[in-house]
């Protein structure tokens, strides 16, 4: 707690500038009528909790998971199921959605982590597909249809259901799933937890003679990466009000997307999946309707811009922008320091 | 005693590396284990510290039959060790390597912080606490290995050729400081090269040679024993 004090106070010019302008920006992108800038904030910030999340698992565990789909699927999907079938409000249900994508995680985890480096990688790329391949086939999930919420008649189901026009509310509510992310991010990955992960990243047997036992530190990592993760797939849920398997489960916008975000921002720093997310969405969102929409013969040229782009930062930061911008000096690498040194 | 080992037999396939082999170690001794290469100096140790599982023979520790615990639960029971080939965590600062070593007795991250550069002090690698890992030459690099499993805080070290590869100065130091060490009551149990350093250190020495036992006793005895002379220099031809 007093670390997390300690980084508040140290950081707090920054927190509250960046702060103010999230607050404010939705409602002046409300207030001016302006949907697209909107929505390519609320999916910056969706893919922003995911690549942080994914980041626990991928770069403070070295455990590169390729299938994070599987979780933002699960966590989708049982949003929309609670609100569908069990009128269950997504208040609740997108943690109901983490906290089943999460008991999945643990499931996959006792065979993925059977496997080590780029054999994990390719499991966690097969049951990504694999995933997509029942749901398609589950006729009570809706098979290839998907699934539509029912449609919001007053204002109390409006609340309920959550369910607004155009864009603006999701983004608060995203910023606060974002927020609670990071609050339990920054704890656990100052804790024991944190330092164990990165530990087995560098080397599992000088970890294990350590007392580390790598699977149950790899397990606590998937519960977490997973649960926040199924988050953002109930956030996408109650923005977009429908839920297929082709995109809740797919491997490039979501698998892929957000290991380039996180590789783009930096896996070895803890805000670097954000600042990734903040570069590469925007990016890759007025590519695909400024351009792409315009002329739907190049119709995918915004993943091809996005290959562009991880191209460029792997040959000129293969750190990431973060570890770029601690190289240049602009921002210092976080040490572990103790609280009295701290001065 | 703390450490027993009983008939302990390593095969990787048709090879032998360590054949029936049994030794103690009592508390507060520092015992040095030597042998040519390909002795199963190295197989021994990954066996007592839970890497690999002896096809036959018990390990026991601290009365405890530990006989194929994985690494970790030895780490638990209160075993350091260092790594011939030395295994720092090359993307951390010194300080959080020597913390995490740390984390197993003090679970909270900051106390486990302050410990580590209690031990960085100790071990003369305290200016070296924000670099990183992977900036260290050699000698830094054992001397890290061995602050780790300091920090752990363990009743019984292995270290696997801390000194070879140091420069006479180097070697003295790390003498110095396992002398140390074990007058603080923590057990050591190492494989060497370096005979000046083995001999000067131990009070009582064990021989593989070809997997197996040939000698066991102080420093003087085992310099005198034929048969280790024997294999250290090879037969006399007549």
């Amino acid at each position: 707690m007093n670390l997390l004090i300690n980084a508040i106070r140290k950081n707090l010019n920054y927190l509250i500038l960046v702060s103010v302008i999230l607050l404010i920006a939705p409602a002046a992108f409300m207030k001016l009528n302006l949907p697209f800038p909107a929505n390519a904030l609320f999916l910056c910030l969706m893919y922003a909790i995911m690549a942080m999340a994914w980041n626990l698992l991928a770069g403070y565990g070295g455990q590169l998971s390729i299938g994070h789909a599987v979780f933002f699927g699960v966590g989708a999907y049982t949003t929309m199921i609670l609100m569908l079938y069990y009128q269950v409000t997504p208040w609740v249900g997108i943690f109901v959605g983490g906290f089943v994508a999460a008991i999945t995680g643990l499931a996959l985890g006792i065979p993925l982590f059977r496997l080590r480096s780029h054999w994990f990688t390719l499991a966690t790329i097969a049951v990504g597909e694999i995933f997509k391949l029942v749901f398609i086939t589950w006729e009570w999930v809706g098979g290839s249809r998907g699934l539509q919420p029912p449609i919001a008649k007053s204002d109390w189901e409006a609340l309920y259901f959550i369910q607004y026009a155009g864009p603006y509310v999701y983004v608060y509510i995203a910023l606060g799933v974002l927020a609670l992310e990071l609050l339990v991010l920054y704890l656990v990955v100052n804790s024991k937890i944190g330092f164990y992960l990165q530990a087995i990243r560098e080397d599992e047997d000088a970890a294990m003679s350590l007392g580390v036992n790598p699977f149950n530190y790899k397990m606590v990592a998937m519960f977490i990466s997973a649960f926040f993760t199924g988050m953002g797939g109930g956030l996408y849920t109650i923005r977009f009000r429908f839920v297929d398997p082709f995109a809740v489960f797919d491997l490039i916008t979501i698998s892929v997307y957000i290991t380039v975000a996180g590789i783009v921002g930096g896996i070895y720093s803890f805000i670097g999946p954000v600042v990734g997310s903040f570069v590469f969405v925007p990016v890759s969102e007025y590519v695909r309707a400024q351009i792409v929409s315009r002329f739907p013969r190049f119709y995918g040229l915004h993943v091809f811009v996005l290959g562009v782009l991880l191209l460029i930062i792997s040959l000129i930061a293969p750190d990431g922008i973060m570890g770029w911008l601690e190289k240049k000096g602009v921002v210092k690498r976080r040490v572990a320091i103790p609280v009295e040194e701290v001065e | 005693m703390l450490l027993e080992v009983k008939g302990v037999v390593k095969r990787f396939g048709g090879l032998v590396a360590v054949d029936d082999v049994s030794f103690d170690v009592d508390k507060g001794e520092i015992v040095g284990l030597i042998g040519p290469n390909g002795a199963g100096k190295t197989t021994l140790f990954n066996v007592i510290s839970g890497f690999y599982k002896p096809n036959k023979g018990k390990v026991i520790f601290k009365g405890i039959d530990v006989t194929g615990k994985r690494p970790y639960e030895m780490a638990r029971l209160g075993l350091g060790r260092t790594f011939q080939i030395v295994k720092p965590l090359m993307g951390l600062t010194v300080a959080e390597n020597v913390a995490i070593g740390a984390m197993i007795k003090y679970p909270d991250a900051s106390e486990a912080l302050r410990k580590a550069l209690e031990v960085l002090e100790f071990t003369g690698l305290y200016d070296k606490r924000f670099a990183l890992a992977r900036t260290l030459n050699l000698a830094e690099k054992k001397r890290l290995e061995l602050s780790r499993a300091l920090a752990m805080e363990p009743d019984l070290m292995l270290l696997d050729e801390v000194i070879a590869g140091l420069n006479p100065t180097e070697v003295d130091m790390v003498l110095d400081l396992l002398k140390e060490v074990n007058r603080k009551g923590i057990t050591i149990l190492m494989v060497e090269h370096v005979m000046r350093a083995v001999m000067n250190i131990s009070q009582r020495i064990v021989v593989l040679h070809h997997g197996q036992k040939i000698a066991e006793g102080t420093p003087e005895e085992v310099a005198n024993d034929p048969k280790v002379i024997e294999a250290y220099l090879g037969r006399e031809e007549l």
